[in-house]
């Protein structure tokens, strides 16, 4: 209760005017960046993150957290209204979403996604705020050990749910990553690791450049060379005003709600896992336990509202592993943890004792984020047509010029633009290849914190392997790990499939 | 009889299998089956994983090259070595390069001489011209106009060429110059005079 009462007065204090500005126009650029497909929460993130370098803690994070929500709940505007998701969260909304503008019911079905949102934000700041130190404070058993598993567990498990079908790939572009932050002087006794005596790769590859040029370069490249024409927008009709309130929708749909908070909140938790994935478990869910499930992906408004609540709520899951663990939950919340670095926040268990009112600060920051969410979201759907028919031939060079700004920013350096190109076009070729972006970026992140715990653990055993596996937490992350490779090869999923099948004939005969 | 069309009878799997048929959808609107666009894809992470494995057995050998004890130079307290981090991660990487190889050796069923011709085909295309003007002009931006002219007119020399280039024909050109130097008001004064941001 004490956690709830300093939340609110955290969201109190957050409202000056000066921050009221910041929280509109952020969330409004934030549902912008996400309705317009080829751009991302995470090249959102990674775009800003260079432009509030040298602004107040306070209002760098209340510009990146809209973004980022504000995000995540604009991909569901493009999704419903052309059928393309502007992110990948939103790509489960297509399915009832985009039907339901087709039936002439777009403004119901982006009134009923803003409300989702929303209420789905909310959920996971209370499940934020109330987890997270409880999580931290395992974490402060953590040693060298633990923390350069816990860096190769996050690793491999962004790699496998990330990557579209093929582990591989995705292991191999977290390990890119890892390889790519090997560049510089090592973090221990400062040798120089693979600098061919370039002065300016001495201080390795910057983490906002490196963002940037994957996230964004790609996008610029592939958008530009394919010259996508402008879509189709679905005709939208003016609803009954009670239809799609946050009153009727609560009212109407209170245990979907709830259903699709908690599936979104703890989907978005597991590390690496995030909102994409989040949203289609509830959506499949929801479909499982409705009374109309044959109603799903015919255009019905139940699988918009599982959908939308599960991956905004899978927003305040993802901060959990974040900030406990210094482990992301998604990949937006990977190219936080970089924001949080360059901000000199460093995440994981010491946080609380560093900084014991931050959880509670950004779970408020969150929390007024959604609630500008929702009032720029639906200022932002009045005009969605308009900015959805900007021609990519116009937007991408601006983007482009984005990216040069937003990475020479932080260093006001040119050397970290000319990274950013060469990242960017490495970027696209294992775009091209379907290597995913987001293991790359936490291999980055990640690998200085992996490279230097391996290496002191071993100077502590003096090269003993034996803390690896026989401390305990040590070994649930060995075993954490294992099941993150194993259960992607066949024949775990086999296994898998039989002992359900056993699990079931048990419980029909009972 | 069961009636498998019936959507509330849809097992879970076909939920996610949603997705996947959009995608085998828009592959059959490009003329390409989902095996051959499997195919297509099998091919690539062949030759991407040679060139993987080599790029990590780079690594690993630079790795095991660096010194074991950057003070003393003594071959005990190895397990300190700034090279141990670069030996596993290439390491890891080299195995699972050849991981890949095999799994789209197994696809594919090893190299062919269309491989090249379809490599060289792909260079032809028009997505690869586009590309390599997108490229060029990127290039152009950051390596010859920024830092030998102020922020404001090479950034306003990239965006017009570059939306001049790719523009549709029915696109007027004064509409482009206007936004051009809207963009250019915005990011030099907004970002560099208000927000106080150092431009390049």
């Amino acid at each position: 209760l004490s956690q709830i009462i300093l939340l609110l007065q955290n969201v109190v204090q957050l409202f000056t005017p000066e921050n009221i500005l910041l929280f509109l126009v952020c969330s409004a650029a934030g549902v912008v960046i996400g309705c317009l497909p080829g751009m991302s929460a995470s090249m959102g993130i990674a775009l800003l993150t260079g432009l509030t370098y040298g602004y107040p803690l306070q209002k760098a994070f209340i510009m990146l957290m809209s973004i980022y929500v504000g995000a995540i709940y604009g991909g569901s505007i493009s999704a419903i209204l052309i059928g393309i998701p502007g992110t990948g969260a939103a790509s489960c909304t297509v399915l009832d979403g985009n039907k339901m503008a087709r039936k002439g019911q777009g403004r119901l079905a982006l009134n009923v996604a803003t409300v989702g949102s929303f209420i789905g934000t909310v959920f996971g700041v209370f499940c934020l705020a109330g987890l997270t130190p409880m999580l931290q404070s395992i974490a402060l058993n953590f040693t060298s050990v633990e923390y350069a598993l816990l860096a190769i567990f996050g690793i491999t498990i962004c790699g496998s749910l990330s990557s579209a079908g093929d582990p591989i790939k995705g292991w191999i572009a977290g390990f890119l990553g890892m390889m790519i932050s090997c560049i510089g002087l090592d973090p221990i006794y400062g040798y120089p690791r693979f600098t061919y005596n370039i002065v300016g790769l001495l201080g390795g590859i910057a983490m906002v450049p490196a963002m940037i040029g994957l996230f964004g370069v790609p996008n610029l490249l592939h958008e530009l060379a394919s010259s996508t024409p402008p879509a189709d927008i679905a005709n939208m009709k003016k609803e009954d005003k009670k239809e799609g309130g946050i009153l009727w929708t609560v009212k109407k749909h209170m245990r979907l709600i709830l259903q699709s908070g908690v599936i979104g909140t703890f989907v978005g938790a597991v590390p690496g896992v995030g909102e994409d994935v989040a949203a289609w478990l509830s959506y499949d869910t929801a479909k499982k336990t409705s009374k109309t499930p044959e109603k799903f992906n015919t255009g019905h408004l139940e699988g918009v509202i599982a959908a939308e609540t599960a991956n905004n709520a899978a927003v305040g899951g993802a901060l959990i592993p974040l900030l406990s663990l210094g482990v992301p939950g998604s990949g937006p919340a990977a190219i936080l943890l970089g924001s949080f670095t360059l901000h000199g926040v460093i995440c994981g268990p010491m946080l609380a004792e560093r900084s014991p009112t931050f959880i509670v600060e950004m779970s408020a920051i969150l929390l007024v984020a959604a609630l500008f969410m929702r009032f720029s979201g639906m200022l932002v759907c009045q005009v969605a047509p308009k900015v959805l028919s900007i021609p990519s031939e116009i937007l991408m060079p601006i983007i482009g010029s984005l990216c040069i700004v937003g990475s020479y920013v932080i260093y006001a350096n040119m050397f970290d633009v000319k990274v950013m190109f060469f990242i960017g076009i490495l970027g696209f070729v294992l775009d091209r290849l379907h290597y995913p972006a987001a293991p790359v970026v936490l291999g980055v992140i990640l690998g200085p914190m992996c490279d230097s715990n391996i290496r002191r653990a071993l100077v502590a055993s003096k090269g003993s392997l034996a803390p690896f596996y026989t401390r305990p937490i040590a070994i649930i992350c060995l075993i954490a790990i294992a099941w993150s490779f194993l259960s992607q090869t066949k024949i775990w999923k086999k296994c898998m499939a039989a002992l359900g099948g056993q699990i079931k004939k048990v419980f029909k005969r009972k | 009889m069961e009636n498998k069309k019936d959507p509330a009878n849809k097992s879970a799997q076909e939920t996610y299998e949603v997705a996947d048929e959009e995608v085998e959808e828009h592959c059959q609107a490009d003329g390409e089956t989902e095996v051959q666009a499997q195919k297509r894809s099998a091919k690539l992470d062949l030759y991407s994983s040679i060139v993987l494995f080599l790029a990590s057995l780079y690594v690993f050998v630079c790795g095991l090259r660096m010194p074991i004890n950057v003070y003393t130079g003594s071959d005990d307290a190895w397990y300190g070595a700034p090279g141990g981090f670069p030996i596993i991660i290439g390491g890891i990487l080299m195995v699972l390069s050849a991981m890949l190889f095999v799994k789209s050796w197994r696809v594919v069923g090893g190299f062919h001489k269309e491989d090249f011709k379809g490599f060289t085909q792909t260079l032809k295309s028009s997505y690869a011209k586009r590309l390599v003007l997108v490229v060029g002009l990127l290039v152009i931006y950051i390596f010859v106009l920024l830092g030998r002219m102020p922020f404001y007119v090479a950034t306003f020399l990239y965006l017009f060429i570059t939306m001049l280039a790719f523009r549709k024909k029915n696109f007027a050109i004064w509409k482009l110059l206007i936004i051009c130097v809207v963009v250019v008001a915005l990011i030099t004064y907004g970002f560099g005079t208000l927000a106080g941001i150092p431009l390049p």
